[in-house]
């Protein structure tokens, strides 16, 4: 159970002539619902992309075990202008889940977050929960086997945020099904406790060791 | 097959959700139709305004009044006084055309003592001066001709005789697929090329840098679909409707206006294709390598709004300078319109234009993997993200 799924050794990230966070090695456990604590937005925004293997580091190595990632960032990244159902539906063709099991899956992913309701509304009008929820479910649909937060819950009230929450801890509570790992990127440290295994990058440019 | 598919179906919803760009990819072409077709319903420049000094006031200058006022290209205003006035209504564009009929005009013709009749023409306008100097010389000649024989009648030349000394050659000008020197099939399709132009690198600029600028690639990036599948599907969308445009802006121009197209149906659909080919490959390149719309529009202003100017519709490319010529032979609409008008209007078969095809296969293939290639490279370099 203890596998890794992700791995940074000793690595750098940054713009090339202002690297923001220095020498850098953790690991996250097959299992784990791990919170991250990086307070620089900048910084956060950085190891998030680095993480989810959209950009380089500066130096040093990222391990990936594996196959998708599912990304659920502060700032919304699907389409606007297309509804729920087909945002959804675009992300489970787009990573080519096969015909038999998609209608099933999206149908799972919508109401596992929340989105039954809102189906065939355009994304461009959900709110801030609404969106974060979606791509959740746009990382459900995929079967990711990790799920990258960043500053998911920020602009939620509170009752939305425990809705959140209990999704995210309801997946944690089936991983193994697909789901190997949750990292949960925030400034907000209340939040990080409520993870089971918990990462302090605040002093960014001191080596951090992995935690356990 | 199906991720292409996939991008090319979500594209569309993007064009068909968002109101303005489909305002200029379907509208905008035909109103701009309409509206020059509407504007050249005169097809050429008659009623040109006219006034004549009349000098002499004999039975010649009426007769010559007279011819001036049954022309059709003219529309007779009446005498003036002087000749300074006559140059005072030109100046102040109230007149298009005066003719001068000097003193003793009827007396010097009669007594074979040569004359002049002046005609002056406002040159501001060259399409008025234009008509006007041919409508004027025409009039002239006629009188000319008419008094000549009267002449010889008189000095006992049989008419027959006369006729062949006064016009010793004849000759016949056959003007072909544009006999009236028609302004609508002239301009209409160089003027609605280019809107279709310029809609297509408008809608078209913004798809690549949109997504980045919204941040939406990053679903493309995550999801590590390759680059040629991304462009391809973009691509297909704007390919197809420009090319359904074209299609049935032609269709129109023939049912509505009656300019003929004579090309036979595959040669033209070929040219049209080669044409939306290299608009596709333009547009997608601009847009990949600019940073976000506004940059992407700021270019293509620079492209569109010189390229009709420069595509040889409205000054003979083989009187332009080598640098112009150059810069205009890259520029997709050009060659559309060159190989159109070989093609479309006159009819030839596609073996007359060579260049001109490979020319638009050309830009569209070279566009399009350029495009590729940017793009797998910006994603190498994480440039398709924004860092903040």
């Amino acid at each position: 159970m203890n596998k890794t799924v992700l791995e940074f050794k000793k690595v750098t990230i940054g713009l090339p002539n202002r690297p923001v966070l220095r020498d850098i090695s953790l690991e996250i456990k097959a299992g784990s619902l791990t919170g991250i604590y990086l307070p620089d937005g900048d910084a956060r925004w950085m190891f998030f992309q680095v993480a989810a293997g959209l950009m380089q580091p500066l130096s040093g190595e990222v391990l990936s075990f594996v196959q998708t990632i599912g990304l659920v960032p502060e700032r919304f990244f699907l389409y606007p202008d297309l509804t729920v159902e087909e945002n959804i539906q675009f992300v489970a063709e787009l990573y080519t889940v096969p015909e038999a099991l998609r209608a099933e899956r999206i149908d799972r992913s919508i109401e596992a977050c929340y989105l039954s309701e809102y189906r065939k509304q355009r994304a461009g009008r959900l709110s801030f929960t609404e969106k974060m929820f979606l791509q959740l479910a746009a990382s459900l649909v995929t079967e990711s086997e990790l799920i990258l937060l960043d500053e998911a819950t920020r602009e939620m009230a509170s009752r939305d945020k425990e809705q959140f929450w209990k999704v995210i801890e309801g997946e944690h509570a089936a991983e193994g099904t697909f789901l190997k790992g949750i990292i949960f990127l925030s400034h907000n440290k209340e939040e990080i406790y409520r993870c089971t295994t918990q990462i302090d990058l605040g002093k960014r440019f001191k080596e951090v060791s992995p935690c356990s | 097959m199906q991720l292409i598919l996939l991008m090319a179906t979500k594209e569309f919803i993007h064009i068909l959700r968002d109101k303005r760009t489909i305002f200029l990819l379907f509208l905008a072409p035909l109103v701009t139709f309409v509206l020059f077709a509407y504007m050249y319903t005169g097809q050429r420049v008659t009623d040109m305004t006219l006034v004549i000094v009349d000098q002499d006031h004999s039975s010649l200058s009426r007769e010559l009044i007279n011819e001036f006022g049954q022309s059709e290209l003219f529309s007779y205003q009446g005498l003036v006084d002087s000749y300074e006035e006559a140059e005072k209504r030109l100046q102040e564009g109230k007149t298009d055309v005066a003719v001068i009929i000097p003193e003793h005009f009827n007396r010097d013709v009669k007594d074979g003592r040569p004359t002049t009749v002046m005609t002056l023409v406002d040159g501001t306008n060259m399409l008025i001066s234009n008509g006007a100097t041919k409508g004027a010389t025409q009039v002239l000649q006629t009188l000319s001709a008419g008094v000549s024989l009267r002449l010889m009648e008189a000095n006992g030349i049989v008419p027959v005789k006369a006729m062949s000394i006064l016009q010793p050659i004849n000759s016949t000008i056959r003007i072909g697929y544009n006999p009236t020197y028609n302004y609508r099939i002239f301009l209409l399709f160089g003027l609605v090329s280019t809107v279709l132009q310029q809609v297509l690198l408008t809608t078209m600029a913004g798809s690549f840098c949109r997504e980045k600028d919204k941040g939406t690639n990053m679903i493309l990036v995550a999801s590590g679909i390759s680059a040629n599948r991304v462009v391809l599907g973009k691509i297909i969308p704007y390919f197809t409707i420009s090319l359904l445009n074209i299609f049935f802006l032609i269709l129109l121009a023939n049912v509505t206006t009656g300019i003929g197209v004579r090309g036979s149906g595959l040669e033209l659909f070929c040219v049209a294709l080669g044409f939306v080919l290299a608009l596709v490959g333009m547009a997608s390149l601009i847009s990949v390598l600019v940073p976000d719309e506004l940059r992407a529009n700021q270019i293509l202003l620079l492209i569109a709004a010189p390229s009709f100017l420069i595509s040889g519709f409205t000054w003979p490319l083989s009187k332009m300078p080598a640098l112009i010529v150059g810069l205009s032979n890259c520029l997709p609409l050009t060659q559309f319109l060159s190989a159109f008008r070989i093609v479309g209007i006159k009819g030839a078969s596609l073996t007359a234009v060579p260049k001109e095809m490979a020319a638009l296969y050309g830009i569209g293939l070279i566009g399009i993997m350029l495009s590729i290639g940017v793009w797998k490279r910006q994603r190498e370099k994480g440039k398709l993200l924004k860092l903040n």
